[in-house]
């Protein structure tokens, strides 16, 4: 290690990841300590033994070198570095945390359900209830069924790629998907004559 | 039919799909538009700066996805402690 030296700049970082023997090693090496060090504090409480972090950056260095060409240098280095390896890492923190979880049940846990509670809602007006069916209707009725199932999954709090996996697609084409949901959803609550001001009001505000 | 929400959790969900619906604009982008975009944005943060132009639809992608939201947080956090140690 060799905490001391002045930082590399971004030209440097390259050249030297480039270069060849005890240069890029030395390099490697430092990228890697960096990059350790970031990944087991962002992810101390679940991965507390730093497995998780080590793997991860062993990974993500082979994406690291392999895409040296596609870093703009619009960011620091060492930033663009630490963004790729923390994708690999909460990719597969996502990964697990939803391994045993199918489509159909994220789905349904996105389904706007009824209260079972029996305290009275804050809220439970006529126009709640009102925009409650207005929405619903247009989920059931406006929408195509992998929209439906983009939407409801996303609402559920399922990570976009975790969605995208299980319908066999890619986060840029579900993001597509949703976007075209939330449209449809915009212009049926719109058709009912609801405003954002409206809903807001009805929902309480921010 | 799920029937058996919480009402905070009926209340959360009502709101959110109202809100990722009406807050629906003309020139979002998407995750993997906004991860290229990612590094300079945390640079941006750190070193307190205003967010430029070409980065605002980022910060708004931020606002509406919890997933890229929760990355660019640990992000931020894991660059700090890579800085402090060195
Ligand atoms: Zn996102």
């Amino acid at each position: 290690m060799s905490q001391n030296r002045d930082p590399r700049t971004n030209a440097e970082w390259l050249s030297d990841l480039r270069g060849t023997g005890h240069v890029r090693d030395e390099a490697l090496s430092e990228l890697r300590s960096f990059l350790v060090t970031g990944l087991a504090r962002a992810f101390q409480q679940s991965d507390p033994e730093g497995n998780l972090a080590e793997d991860s950056v062993q990974d993500a260095l082979v994406l690291i070198l392999d895409r040296l060409g596609s870093f703009r240098g619009d960011s620091k280095f060492t930033t663009w570095a630490m963004s790729v390896a923390m994708r690999v890492a909460l990719s597969e923190v996502r990964r697990a945390r939803w391994r045993d979880v199918s489509l159909d049940q994220m789905v349904e846990a996105g389904r706007l359900g009824v209260s079972a509670s029996p305290e009275t809602p804050a809220s439970s007006s006529l126009e709640r209830l009102q925009l409650l069916e207005a929405v619903r209707g247009a989920i059931d009725h406006g929408l195509t069924d992998r929209q439906r199932e983009a939407i409801l999954a996303e609402l559920a709090g399922v990570p976009p790629g975790e969605i995208a996996a299980r319908m066999g697609t890619n986060r840029n084409a579900l993001y597509k998907l949703v976007y075209d949901a939330r449209v449809r959803l915009k212009e049926a609550l719109q058709r009912a004559g609801w405003t954002a001001e409206h809903v807001l009001d009805v929902l309480g505000g921010r | 039919m799920r029937e058996t929400d919480s009402m905070a959790q009926a209340d959360a969900k009502l709101r959110s799909i109202v809100e990722m619906a009406m807050s629906v604009l003309s020139h979002e982008i998407g995750c993997d538009d906004c991860f290229e975009f990612f590094a300079a944005y945390a640079d941006h943060i750190r070193n307190g700066n205003e967010i430029p132009e070409p980065l605002r639809t980022v910060a708004e992608h931020l606002e509406r996805c919890p997933a890229c939201t929760e990355e660019m947080r640990l992000l931020v956090v894991a660059l700090e402690a890579a800085k402090i140690a060195g």
